[in-house]
């Protein structure tokens, strides 16, 4: 298995499927990059996404997608090699910028990115953007935590809920 | 003038004694507070992943963002997976909480090491300032410059006034009496709700001491869930036996507050006061001899979980810590078991040895 990417694809040519996005828009990629979605790895293995069919995607819009993809696009051939083991540190700073930048949206984009990354299960795409909301709210008090990330104010209930959660258990980080 | 000073933000603010606190400044706060957006449905897989990803100073802290995160962080699954994944810093940095007049009395460091929240008071009067009087648990019980008590978490930075300054009785003559009243934290052993003790002592001029005792219980109803505001409600222990005279703040070890009290002049005993039932008994204190008519200097301490007491004898020479054995039976006498004997050079103070000069260490727990 020399050449995990193409599947089962035979000539040079990558193999391409058609995604779907929920507005209808149809986005043609390559196999190898779609496949870092579990979601979508199983269905291309079988086969699926080829010629005029497609994979509908019901979850996701299309500048959600398109984002997702560009993040794929540029994580494919990393990830074909496996964990790249001949990758130089130089491929390895460029996507660190790439993801970097990437992550750099406004919050809405990055709510979509989320749920996106997670139903379609992208790994690595999981874990940027949690890390990105991380960064966000780390340091912060809870109050700035729900106003940096739009939760509506408490409850007075909730409120006093947490306030006694505080006193009574204490909370330690055990 | 105090009620126009910054507090943080979303504390449980009461009264004007509250301490400012400060976030120290993040890199990444550069992302504004304005865009909210619509509140995020994320799923808990979701959430996980951010959640996992906080170091530990910060996941203990938004523990207290909503319920959800709450329940998520108090999980046993998650401290796992938060401890293996945060498993190559090392343990929870410790607190460090300073008396006195220090700018900054307390500081709480994070896994860098760097200060990431000050305690600090904003005036340059003593009567500004915080004195830090007990720390249990995640807790710290800190005295405010108006006599109140305040409790302080000081990984969080929320606070709360409990009140108590105001003071009962004959006015005082005696010159330490603005160190009053102590207040001393501890957690009941029965019900677990954390309570503070607060002792207060007056002596007025020709007349014998009085001694006034209360209780705050800290719990769920404490809170008046329509307003999510606090009643500090203290409850008077009845008067506290006139015969011994506590000399401090007092320690608490497993629910039991202990207090160094003169009882005559030259002489010392332990008394214990129990948070559960509020009832307090007098202990001889090891070394004292049998007719009670000496007793060597002294000072309290808790150490591992029991109650030590520190002595300086042969003429400051040396310093012997006791420990307090368990009640074998109800009523029993309970037997001092000599821990450490240190010679001392020149004439140390028992003093030195527990409680270094009114300065509180809260270490991290151990797993």
């Amino acid at each position: 298995m020399a050449a995990p990417e193409s599947g089962d694809g035979n000539n040079g040519a990558a193999r391409m499927v058609t995604l779907i996005s929920s507005d209808n828009t149809r986005f043609e990629v390559e196999a190898a990059a779609a496949s870092l979605s579990q979601t979508l790895q199983l269905t291309i293995l079988d086969g699926g996404g080829g010629g005029g069919d497609g994979i509908p995607l019901p979850n996701v819009d299309s500048a959600t997608l398109s984002k997702v993809l560009e993040y794929c696009i540029k994580h494919a051939p990393a990830a074909a090699n496996g964990g790249a083991p001949n990758a130089t540190a130089v491929d390895r700073a460029e996507l660190e910028r790439f993801d970097n930048e990437f992550v750099n949206i406004d919050q809405s984009v990055l709510y979509s990115l989320i749920m996106a990354a997670h139903n379609l299960e992208i790994e690595g795409l999981q874990s940027l953007v949690a890390k990105k909301v991380a960064d966000m709210i780390k340091g912060k008090s809870p109050m700035e935590i729900r106003r940096t990330l739009g939760f509506p104010d408490p409850t007075p209930e909730e409120q006093a809920e947490m306030n006694a959660h505080m006193l009574e258990y204490g909370w330690a980080y055990e | 003038m105090d009620s126009t000073l910054p507090t943080a933000s979303g504390d449980p603010v009461d009264s004007e004694d509250t301490p400012m606190v400060h976030s120290s400044g993040d890199p990444h706060d550069t992302d504004n507070e304005a865009s909210a957006s619509a509140p995020p449905d994320l799923p808990d897989a979701a959430i996980y992943n951010i959640l996992i990803r906080l170091p530990p100073s910060c996941v203990t802290r938004s523990k207290l963002t909503c319920k959800d995160w709450l329940s998520m962080i108090s999980h046993r699954s998650f401290k796992r997976g938060h401890r293996a994944t945060w498993s190559h810093l090392p343990p929870a940095t410790g607190v460090l909480l300073f008396d006195g007049s220090a700018r900054y009395p307390a500081t709480v460091l994070d896994e860098s090491g760097s200060p990431r929240l000050s305690l600090r008071r904003w005036g340059a009067e003593p009567k500004d300032g915080y004195t830090v009087q007990y720390c249990c648990g995640p807790l710290a019980c800190l005295r405010t410059g108006h006599g109140n008590a305040q409790l302080l978490h000081p990984a969080t930075g929320r606070s709360l006034v409990l009140g108590g300054g105001s003071r009962r009785g004959h006015p005082s003559t005696w010159t330490g009496a603005d160190t009053l009243p102590w207040y001393c934290l501890g957690r009941c052993a029965a019900t677990h709700r954390y309570k503070v003790v607060r002792l207060d002592v007056r002596l007025p001029f020709g007349r014998a001491p009085h001694m006034t005792c209360d209780v705050l219980t800290v719990g769920r109803d404490s809170w008046d869930a329509a307003s999510g505001r606090f009643h500090a409600r203290w409850e008077e222990v009845g008067p506290w036996d006139g015969k011994f005279f506590p000399t401090g703040r007092g320690v608490q070890v497993a629910g039991v507050v202990y207090y160094l009290s003169w009882f005559v002049p030259g002489v010392c005993v332990v008394i214990s006061f129990d948070l559960h039932t509020h009832r307090s008994y007098p202990i001889r204190p090891p070394g004292t001899d049998a007719d009670l008519v000496a007793s060597p200097p002294m000072s309290l301490v808790e150490l591992d979980g029991r109650l030590c007491v520190s002595q300086v004898g042969g003429g400051g020479a040396e310093m012997r810590v006791y420990a307090l054995g368990d009640e074998a039976q109800p009523g029993a006498v309970r037997e001092w078991t000599l821990m450490y004997r240190f010679e001392l050079e020149g004439n140390a103070r028992a003093q030195d040895a527990g409680e270094a000069r009114g300065r509180l260490a809260l270490l991290p727990r151990r797993r």
